[in-house]
């Protein structure tokens, strides 16, 4: 029965996508123009051709840097910020309006002013951090907020060092909200970075490959970027997941 | 000649949100003695031993025989890390100045006392109840404690389960006899384990009543005359 299910489900996502490149065939002949919507078979060979492509492997390099270089700072800064502030009420007051600030002014506007202050190349670096780290600060937030207190005063009954509180007993009780927080926050933060790198035009950059193509109408290879960055984003979910899965083995 | 350190509260005031819980009030645990303290729930069973565990700081008072002194505890809930194995949860406890050598044949040693040695590596949500509990008691046994607090550790566990524990926890008891505070409040628990029964209540609390049981765990028998009569008295009490 699961197993019919489970086909069941197989055909009914594959006949969606059929349907999907469908449409996207038949918008295309009725268009009728490569310049303005090639259809799937044209994107797809533009694909091919993209990993021929002499920088391809350094584009792809350049902007999966990025995204890691401000993953890593959105991380530390926000477990480290987050466990300090779920542990001192006041420096959650204190740090709240920064968050707030951080999750309501416009991404564009961050863009537009890092765009002044920043070199092309760390603009991306710092949108993708400006919106991964509120993500993941909120969820270790509210990750510290369902640490079993009975648990935190079993270890000081037991005189155990805060030290060890904090990394045995807080840690790995916010482990599902960090990771829950990290899932979210790079899949937005993938699609920060690139606008970044649109906007910003580093020398290298998935972005700014789509720039270029956008410039110069290359419609099909703007898409065939498209589906490289929808590939990376799936990749690094993947990854996410399967840490995940080791990380809170024990549930 | 050994010299016998009791335990001794002096003149304790304790007082919550202007309710004044405990006043001017005093008892005496004799060192090596299973003591079992009876009330009403919400009497103030557990503050007393948050405050024996220096985890609530009484408003003013003494308490003697405690300094420097190694504490366990076994609460009502397990408490265990759900992050970490059974070996690991009962290690969490131990001094990290042991060598590794040392500190693995202690485990083994205490996961053999509670009968859960194949169970060492699974985790606390693949356990049973009252494996969950044998657990607490082994982390209990871990440290070289002199004073063991136990916060009605079977309530909500089924009688047999209950005997088993019981029994268990008696046997490790006997190879060093350490001092227990033993809180809860089923009556033939406490006539069934304790040396020293205490009865506590009113407001602020008071000991209601002490009572010594000189027969020895084996041979007690809840229906014998002195346990009955100590039951009646208790009863008494708590009316």
């Amino acid at each position: 029965m699961k197993s019919f299910i489970n086909n069941k489900k197989t055909y009914i996502i594959l006949a969606s996508v059929i349907v999907m490149l469908l449409l996207w065939e038949f918008a295309s002949i009725r268009i009728n123009s490569v310049h303005l919507l090639p259809g799937p078979l044209e994107t797809l060979k533009a694909v091919a051709n993209l990993f021929v492509t002499r920088d391809f492997l350094l584009i792809i390099w350049n902007t999966v840097l990025r995204g890691i270089i401000g993953f890593l700072i959105a991380v530390i800064l926000g477990m480290g910020l987050g466990i300090v502030a779920g542990l001192n009420p006041s420096f959650e007051y204190f740090i709240r309006p920064w968050i707030v600030v951080m999750r309501s002014v416009p991404i564009v506007s961050f863009i537009l002013l890092a765009l002044i202050w920043f070199t092309s190349n760390s603009v991306p670096i710092f949108i993708g951090f400006l919106t991964m780290f509120p993500m993941i600060f909120t969820n270790i937030i509210e990750g510290m907020r369902n640490v079993d207190n009975k648990l935190i005063d079993m270890a000081k009954f037991y005189k155990i060092s805060q030290k060890r509180i904090v990394t045995e007993v807080y840690i790995p009780a916010i482990a599902p909200f960090v990771t829950s927080g990290i899932s979210s926050a790079v899949g937005i933060g993938w699609r920060a970075i690139i606008v970044g790198e649109v906007l910003s035009q580093p020398e290298f950059g998935i972005g700014m490959s789509m720039h270029t193509a956008q410039s110069f109408l290359n419609v099909d290879v703007l898409i065939a970027w498209t589906f490289v960055a929808i590939l990376l984003s799936f990749l690094f979910e993947q990854i996410i997941r399967f840490a995940e899965r080791k990380i809170i083995r024990w549930r | 000649m050994e010299v016998v350190m009791s335990l001794i509260l002096n003149d304790i005031r304790k007082s919550y949100d202007g309710n004044v819980l405990f006043d001017n009030f005093n008892i005496e645990f004799s060192e090596g003695n299973i003591c079992c303290i009876l009330g009403a729930s919400g009497c103030g069973k557990t503050s007393l031993l948050n405050i024996i565990g220096g985890v609530l700081k009484p408003d003013s008072g003494k308490i003697e025989g405690i300094e420097n002194k190694t504490i366990s505890y076994i609460f009502q809930e397990p408490r265990l890390l759900p992050w970490k194995t059974v070996r690991d949860n009962i290690d969490f406890v131990l001094s990290r100045e042991m060598n590794p050598s040392e500190r693995k044949s202690k485990l083994d040693e205490l996961l053999k006392l509670v009968d859960l040695e194949s169970f060492a590596d699974y985790y606390p949500s693949q356990l049973s109840g009252g494996m969950s509990q044998r657990v607490s008691l082994a982390r209990a046994f871990a440290l070289p404690s002199q004073i063991i607090l136990m916060d009605e550790p079977l309530s909500g566990l089924d009688v047999s389960l209950k005997r088993n524990i019981l029994n268990r926890f008696v046997d490790i008891w006997k190879n060093d006899r350490r001092t227990v505070i033993y809180v809860t409040h089923d009556i033939d628990e406490a006539l069934m384990l304790g040396n020293e029964i205490f009865v506590i209540g009113e407001k602020p609390v008071k000991v209601l009543l002490h009572k010594k049981i000189e027969t020895v765990l084996e041979k007690r028998n809840l229906v014998s005359p002195d346990i009955s009569e100590i039951r009646n008295n208790i009863l008494e009490v708590l009316k």
